[in-house]
């Protein structure tokens, strides 16, 4: 096989459902985009709202910086919020689906039955899947980019680029966490449980992280800091901290190939 | 010619060796033979291919086809194999156009001709998705597929559930041409009977074990015709005493029923001796015949000694 033919099936037949996903996304991002401009006409009001708040929630607001400045508003409500949720939840979704999906369902007997090593198979899927949060976060980009301006979010396109860099880099983590544990398990249900409660989790410890030293000692360990926790949207682009996560969901996918390549397929 | 397929000590155990799924498979399959691999369901036929297909790995024992190993080489192996799951799934979204371009990209195929032939030879609806084909129409897909880039061995894992007879009759004709090209195939059915027309030599598996290997020509051979013959009078219940080959007569006034061996010679001598009105003679079953001598084994009464001494011959 000379070309990366597997990488180009896994788009071929997803290219439905990603134009879903890419519209959900569009959708959401320009729901928390239309409310902004209310909020900042009342900006004491809500600024006062929010300082009344338990810490707790506080946190889940948007944490340390102003509530209502574009780029605070922005991470408390999108970055550190539903759109790091929808993009987690979209790299689980491919990378749980990329083996043990197919292994469930059947169809990967006739891949493996053909010749190509498994190594390569689960290379492939996972470039299929990097592939798909690209075009998922450049999609993102682009709406932030054109319509953040005409709701008085006008953010430096770069910034918009860190915070969807972040997003993406950490779907990619717990995507490849998915793809692995489905690759060495077989079993979609358990990929996707594994890969959603570590993204859970580490949403949780990084949103979290301020109210308590426990967790603030440690916040470097949660792919959610690196991710969207160093507020890139308002501090930029994080190099060494995207190269973490490129590597975190690397070796995810090598220690996966490892035990795919011992098991039986079913 | 070498072998195409050997297996030795071909061995696969689940849940840490309670359950046994395939006990010490040896095999020796020629290059250009048909063999079939006859055993009820889960005796361990599919176990016995995926092993060598490289998806499922051995607990112990190994298995090689065209000379290389199927696991350290499973990448080559497959290059030449073609193959027929047992439980073929297609993906629901795709037509059995799109799934056949797709399997042969995998083998970095982009030439379709041979496909497309095979497609209108077994009459195979190309454009419609797979969830609206049959049975027999997926059937259809995962056949073409295994013998779309012209494999040198084929692997077929109950290849013909789910074909009526007229498609049967075309995949009779593949195996023909198949063979005729020298090719190797190795074909596995819960029943005898469906390869009794196909293979040279069939394997008898039980609960992961193998029974024996018979040629089945000389299995046909050996085992009597049961012949009705219908007399134009009454003849004596003496007729076929001491007759060589003849056995288990039974005769009711003008009409005769025995079981007879080949050769027959002496046996149609003796009853010409009187005007013949009808004569019919049945092919042995040879699936009774082969579960008559190998039956026993399945309660362990034969060791493995044995079995291996039957296989070997």
């Amino acid at each position: 096989m000379s070309s990366l033919e597997i990488t180009a099936h896994a788009l071929r037949v997803d290219r439905k459902s990603l134009f879903w996903w890419a519209i959900g996304l569009v959708l959401t991002t320009v729901l928390f985009l239309v409310f902004y401009p209310s909020i900042a006409d009342n900006a004491a009001a809500y600024r006062q709202a929010i300082e009344g708040l338990p810490d707790a929630l506080k946190a889940f607001a948007g944490g340390e910086g102003d509530p209502v400045s574009p780029g605070g508003y922005m991470q408390g409500q999108f970055f550190a919020s539903l759109g790091a949720w929808l993009f987690f939840a979209f790299g689980v979704a491919r990378g749980g689906r990329a083996i043990a999906g197919d292994e469930d369902d059947g169809t990967l007997e006739l891949v493996v039955a053909a010749p190509v090593g498994r190594t390569r198979i689960v290379a492939e899927r996972a470039l299929a899947m990097a592939i798909e949060l690209a075009v998922v976060s450049l999609v993102t980009w682009v709406t932030l980019v054109v319509l953040g301006p005409p709701f008085e979010l006008d953010l430096p396109a770069s910034d918009y680029a860190a915070g969807v860099v972040g997003l993406g880099m950490g779907a990619w983590v717990f995507g490849a966490l998915a793809l692995a544990v489905g690759a060495a398990t077989g079993r979609p249900g358990v990929a996707y449980g594994v890969g959603g409660a570590a993204a859970a989790l580490a949403f949780l410890c990084t949103v979290l992280a301020p109210l308590t030293d426990i967790l603030n000692d440690r916040r470097e360990l949660s792919p959610g800091w690196q991710s969207f926790g160093t507020r890139p949207i308002e501090t930029g682009f994080h190099a060494g901290d995207m190269a973490i996560l490129a590597v975190e969901g690397l070796v995810f996918i090598a220690v996966g190939t490892w035990l795919f390549l011992r098991r039986d397929i079913h | 010619m070498g072998a195409a397929i050997t297996t030795e000590g071909l061995t696969k155990r689940y849940r840490g060796g309670d359950v046994v799924a395939l006990d010490s498979l040896d095999l020796e399959v020629a290059q250009g033979e048909a063999f079939g691999f006859i055993g009820p369901n889960g005796a361990g036929k599919t176990t016995a291919i995926r092993l060598l297909m490289g998806m499922l790995r051995p607990t112990a024992g190994r298995g090689e086809v065209l000379g290389l190993d199927c696991q350290r080489d499973g990448t080559q192996v497959r290059r030449r194999v073609g193959y027929l799951p047992g439980d073929l799934r297609l993906d629901q979204r795709l037509t059995a156009r799109q799934s056949l371009t797709w399997f042969a990209r995998l083998r970095g195929e982009r030439n379709m001709t041979r496909a497309w032939e095979l497609a209108e030879r077994f009459d195979l609806p190309l454009d419609r998705p797979a969830r609206e084909l049959s049975k027999g129409n997926r059937q259809k897909v995962g056949l073409v597929q295994a013998f779309q880039h012209r494999p040198e061995v084929v692997i077929l894992d109950e290849p013909t559930s789910g074909l009526d007879p007229i498609l049967q009759q075309r995949f009779q004709e593949l195996v023909v041409e198949m063979r005729g090209e020298g090719g190797t195939l190795f074909i596995s059915s819960h029943v005898l009977s469906e390869l009794e027309q196909t293979a040279d030599r069939v394997a008898m598996l039980r609960e992961g074990r193998l029974l024996a290997v018979e040629n089945v020509e000389e299995l046909r051979g050996a085992a009597p015709h049961r012949v009705t013959i219908r007399f134009a009078a009454p003849v004596p219940s003496a007729l076929f005493d001491g007759i060589e080959g003849v056995s288990d007569v039974e005769i009711d006034g003008s009409l005769a029923r025995l079981l007879v061996k080949a050769p027959m010679d002496a046996a149609v001598k003796a009853a010409a001796r009187h005007e013949i009105v009808d004569l019919h003679s049945t092919e042995p079953d040879l699936e009774e015949l082969f579960l008559g001598m190998y039956g026993d084994a399945e309660n362990g009464e034969k060791d493995d000694d044995q079995d291996r001494a039957v296989t070997e011959r």
